[in-house]
């Protein structure tokens, strides 16, 4: 009975998963290519991994609390008109939350087979490739759902025509990607597999390159959404947590879409490498981090509302 | 009408000034106020009861926000209900 009450809570699959990880980082058998490229030894090696994935832990935390602040918040008001909305809210959030932790401890592990066995290489790219997308694919399709629910629900509609600035940007966005993700795939046949990606171009266009931007493009409309939310709510103390939320979920979402934009801008290569890509990334991850600080300071306002 | 008799449009008008500050929470956070500490089901609050309804509602947006003025201008608005709503007797000269 306590292990079943243990096992709803979020933390004890924060603390079960980052323990797991952590303990693939530090068994899990190191990449020849890499110790080679660094000059390390394999204990070396590890102790780099270990402190290079140990602030993962931190903005994993932040992401489970706040999917946890918010989940709590919804099931406060999930008899009310909005409870539904916010539901749909605190499961996108769930999904993203578990697509920041789930793929790269799936990736180590891929990777560390293909180190193993090179000809497994291309098999873990492709793998690596499309859990890494399926997570935020469901995630900002929930997001956008329960986003527009709660703005329609005020009457409102996402129009096109009325948020030109997200098609604009998201139109910049989309023929950049394309350029980018094209440059590496440049002078490959159609049904040539020869490029970063392992598998035919026809396939990167259609089940990497579109979702990607589907994607992108619903998240970005359901931060827009939120946006509009938190701007027009009714309510002075309610008005400025829901802004607070909004405005941690739009960090998050537009984090995450970088993050997602420079990974598949720069392919993966089958191991790990130092460069100013994980740099990047990891700035990008405080951003997120900060993101998801703010998603748990609206919740908890929010969700004060209904307990005093 | 009568200090003893219900008086759910007073009820609303609370509600509709709580709603200014706590939007779609302003129903449930009254509705709660009202029962947990006057100790009856919503729709019977009295103008008799406002008084001390407006002491808890200090405390409990208190709890919610650092902003006094703001505080102050939400108890200002609930205590002129008071004024308004003199049908109960008790609360005018």
């Amino acid at each position: 009975m306590k292990y079943l009450r243990a096992s709803k809570n979020p933390f004890f699959y924060y603390i079960a998963l980052t323990l797991t990880f952590y303990l693939l980082v530090i068994l899990l058998p190191p990449s020849g290519k890499v110790m080679a490229t660094y000059n390390l030894d394999p204990t070396e090696y590890r102790m780099l991994l270990f402190l290079i994935y140990l602030p993962l832990a931190i903005i994993w935390f932040t992401a489970f609390y706040g999917y946890n602040k918010l989940k709590q918040y919804a099931r406060s008001v999930r008899e009310t008109p909005e409870g539904l909305g916010y539901e749909g809210l605190a499961r996108g959030f769930t999904w993203l939350s578990w697509g920041l932790l789930v793929p790269v401890t799936i990736t180590i592990v891929l990777h560390a087979i293909s180190g193993q066995n090179p000809n497994f290489n291309a098999s873990a790219i492709i793998i690596s490739n499309y859990i890494s997308l399926i997570f935020p694919l469901i995630a900002f399709s929930i997001i956008n759902n329960a986003s527009h629910r709660l703005v329609s629900r005020r009457g409102e509609d996402t129009t096109l025509s009325a948020n030109k600035l997200i098609m604009i940007l998201f139109i910049v966005l989309g023929v950049a990607y394309c350029y980018l993700v094209f440059k590496h795939i440049d002078g490959h046949g159609l049904t040539d597999s020869n490029n970063p990606y392992m598998i035919p171009v026809w396939l990167i266009i259609t089940t990497i390159v579109i979702p990607y931007l589907y994607a992108w493009f619903v998240g970005l409309l359901a931060a827009y959404d939120l946006h509009r939310l938190s701007k027009r709510a009714k309510g002075v103390l309610y008005r400025q947590a829901l802004s607070l939320l909004s405005r941690g979920a739009t960090l998050v979402i537009v984090s995450l879409i970088s993050v997602q934009y420079l990974r598949s801008v720069v392919p993966r290569t089958g191991h790990f490498s130092l460069s100013m890509t994980l740099v990047t990334t990891y700035l990008i991850f405080i951003i997120m981090m900060f993101g998801f600080i703010m998603i748990s300071l609206g919740a908890s306002r929010l969700k004060r509302m209904e307990d005093i | 009408m009568m200090a003893s008799s219900t008086d759910s449009a007073l009820y609303d008008k609370v509600v509709r000034v709580t709603k200014v500050y706590l939007g779609p929470a302003a129903d449930r956070f009254i509705s709660r106020q009202v029962q947990n500490h006057l100790h009856k089901p919503p729709q019977e609050l009295l103008t008799s009861d406002l008084v001390k309804l407006i002491d808890w509602i200090r405390v409990s947006v208190a709890l919610l926000t650092d902003d006094t003025d703001l505080i102050e201008e939400y108890t200002a608005r609930l205590e002129q209900l008071t004024v308004s709503t003199p049908e109960s007797g008790k609360n005018g000269p």
